[in-house]
């Protein structure tokens, strides 16, 4: 879970939204800062190295630049070393996370997210995205997730929205409904 | 025992199965982001409302919202927070907190739930659901206070009486017996029960410890008082916001007999322990603590819990469109109903001074204030008469009892201010040594043991013979044997009279009765006659 000052996380990505819109790379900052939370999430390591008072803050630039120098847009790249020069890289994990609801809530783009017990295929997958599309007039992102433990049946997240049409929440419904006669 | 056919099995199951809805609805959810402490945070429940119940971990938990905030919502866990880890989903209900009211909880003992906790099983029977957070009733849907609440201790019905729907403070240091009086209270409803007018008690344990709270079920067992009685327990090892919620719970459940015109008496035992979890979960909610880091609404948690005590009107058209009546109890609601609320409060070294003290004195119709300096001298129960008061209740108290007892407060005003005066040892004229001589044996009557609640009539002959002063030639240490003497002499030898004074007779023949009994005790206990000592000592 990223760093949870959330207000402070989203103030922040704020800021780093209208300066990509002003300089017209929005998705592109969307992507970068979607790696960057790929880069925390799958290395720990980063996460200790940018939290630790013990190294120097041109230390921890010099390792945000050697990582993703050549990935990323330089304006994020920048924006990332001011972040750690002012004594707030913990907080970028954070900064990230909070940067793609931002960004979404910015242009209008709502989660769905469908979790099956098994992978969908693609004329399941096509059918899904159909329905899901005719749930809300704005534009979605479409994400699949694979949950075994559902046993069967979907769950639909749409934003805050849930539809749980698992059958392992049928089955618990049904053991409170034997239980509380 | 007959068999069972498997088939008869799949028929039963099948019928259990046929009311179940296979639909699934759109749920609202949101995110946990922070947890710790009983408390936390959720990331989404956009619609959530102020006080709904929310559902963790797939309803093995409740936690109820109690912060709105620009983009989390800040709720209280009524269960174990071990069990919640952040990014869980939590859900809403749609219910703003309740309780499931109703006779079925009579003899039980309950949490701020109110899931039973006593190990008697789930509670059979027709339940309720009563909101924990409800207005009071508006002011047309009342009625001044008019009839008495027995409590069965001399003191308080005598000098401090209380009211149906009226709203007495006990407070006092701590071990100065105020839980007795309010379990004597209690217990003494138990003849009103018996006679069909019964007045449910509801007892309300706030952090207190789970031996105490067993104890006080036991006693009322013992009594046969918990026949009428509901046990709401919320022990210092619950989280804090089972324990402020816990008095709701109690007023919710009385609103229950209340409203559906019954009389219900509703005990917060005490206030002080409640406002200190509410103060817990304030601040670990971030609100700005003021005097004593209390929060704010202290104030007016106490104030909206105890308006709910009330005396309601007895037209039952009126009463029908009181506000706020819950959907579940609409076509049972009746007037003439009332909740009696005796808050404690424990003071710290008799400061009443102190912030939660103040504040609930002012919100109540009166305190009776125990001391422990006359505990300790035996005077049980230790009732500072002086400042004990009570604001309503004199005009719902018995026409007897209002005559007999009249000049007790002031009989006993005066004898105290010249108690001091006189422990000088110097020479006293008569009129002061009387006041004083009246004043000791009053003391000594109005002394009474726990769980020995009295009914009233032998309380208003007792009364009567102290202000009187019929006793003046009996010996301080005799006033006991007296007491009890004279009770069993009414009982054997006028049991008329007695039940006139209970129904609220107080005439010169009854009068003259009683004078004359009372002479005939003194006199058998001055000079002990051998004829009536004969037949005891053959027994």
């Amino acid at each position: 879970m990223p760093h949870n000052n959330h207000i402070l996380n989203k103030r922040y990505a704020r800021a780093l939204l209208s300066l990509a819109e002003e300089n017209n790379i929005l998705e592109r900052s969307y992507l970068d800062m979607r790696r960057v939370c790929e880069a925390f999430a799958n290395n720990k390591e980063l996460l200790i190295i940018l939290k630790s008072p013990m190294i120097r803050t041109a230390k921890k630039q010099g390792v945000l630049t050697h990582l993703f120098g050549n990935i990323l847009h330089p304006l994020v790249l920048r924006y990332m070393t001011i972040i750690v020069r002012k004594q707030r890289g913990n907080m970028l994990d954070g900064i990230a996370s909070a940067y793609l609801i931002v960004y979404k809530q910015h242009l209008g783009i709502e989660e769905v997210k469908l979790t099956t017990a098994i992978p969908l295929d693609e004329e399941l997958r096509t059918r899904a995205l159909t329905a899901a599309k005719k749930l809300t007039p704005h534009q979605i992102e479409f994400i699949e997730e694979v949950d075994p433990s559902i046993i069967g049946g979907f769950i639909l997240n749409l934003g805050e929205k849930q539809y749980n049409a698992s059958v392992k929440h049928r089955l618990q419904r049904f053991k409170k409904h034997l239980y509380h006669k | 025992m007959a068999e069972i056919k498997p088939s008869e099995i799949s028929a039963i199951l099948r019928q259990e199965m046929a009311g179940f809805q296979m639909e699934t609805e759109l749920e609202e959810t949101g995110t946990v982001l922070q947890v710790g402490d009983g408390i936390a945070r959720i990331y989404g429940l956009t619609n959530a409302w102020s006080g709904e119940m929310i559902r963790c971990n797939d309803d093995a938990m409740t936690g109820v919202v109690l912060n709105l905030e620009e983009d989390n919502a800040g709720i209280v866990l009524l269960g174990d927070s071990r069990n919640l880890k952040e990014g869980d989903l939590v859900k809403r209900t749609g219910r703003i907190v309740s309780v499931k009211a109703g006779e079925p909880l009579l003899g039980r003992v309950v949490n701020t739930l109110g899931h039973p906790i006593d190990g008697k099983g789930p509670l059979e029977g027709e339940l309720f659901e009563m909101p924990l957070e409800r207005k009071a009733p508006g002011v047309i849907y009342r009625q001044p206070v008019n009839e008495p609440l027995q409590t069965g201790i001399k003191a308080i019905d005598a000098m401090i009486p209380i009211g149906r729907g009226q709203r007495e403070l006990i407070i006092g240091d701590r071990q100065t017996g105020k839980t007795a009086i309010a379990i004597d209270t209690i217990i003494n409803q138990r003849s009103f029960f018996e006679k069909g007018d019964p007045v449910y008690c509801i007892y309300v344990a706030i952090g207190q410890k789970g031996s105490t709270v067993a104890n006080i079920v036991e006693h009322l067992e013992k009594h046969d008082a918990m026949k009428y009685t509901v046990v709401v327990s919320a022990t210092a090892s619950d989280p804090a916001a089972m324990q402020f919620f816990a008095p709701f719970t109690g007023a919710a459940i009385g609103e229950f007999f209340r409203d559906t015109g019954r009389h219900a008496l509703v005990i917060f035992d005490d206030l002080s322990k409640q406002a200190v979890s509410y103060r817990e979960v304030s601040l670990l909610l971030r609100r700005p603590p003021g005097r004593e880091a209390y929060p704010g609404d202290i104030f007016y948690l106490h104030s909206r819990l105890l308006e709910r005590a009330a005396k309601i009107i007895s037209s039952q058209d009126i009463a029908q469109q009181m506000n706020d009546i819950p959907e579940s109890i609409k076509d049972m609601v009746k007037g003439g109903g009332s909740l009696t609320a005796l808050p404690i409060v424990e003071t710290q070294a008799g400061d009443v001074s102190a912030y939660i003290p103040t504040n609930v004195i002012s919100i109540t119709d009166g305190q009776i204030f125990l001391e422990s300096n006359l505990f300790n001298a035996g005077i049980r129960p230790a009732i500072n008469v002086g400042v004990s008061v009570s604001r309503v209740g004199g005009n719902a108290q018995m026409k007897a009892m209002k005559k007999v007892a009249g000049t007790l407060k002031i009989d006993q005003a005066q004898y105290r201010e010249l108690e001091a005066f006189a422990k000088f040892g110097s020479d006293l004229d008569p009129t002061t040594q009387a006041v004083l001589d009246k004043g000791a044996r009053n003391v000594e009557i109005l002394k009474q043991g726990q769980y020995k609640p009295l009914p009233v009539e032998e309380q208003i002959i007792l009364i009567y013979c102290g202000t009187k002063g019929l006793l003046m030639e009996l010996p301080l240490n005799k006033i006991q044997r007296f007491e009890s003497e004279i009770i069993n002499h009414m009982q054997q030898k006028h049991p008329d009279v007695l039940k006139s004074v209970r129904f609220g007779v107080w005439d010169d023949e009854s009068v003259q009765t009683i004078e004359e009994a009372v002479k005939a005790v003194i006199q058998n206990i001055l000079h002990p006659q051998k004829e009536d000592e004969a037949p005891e000592i053959k027994e």
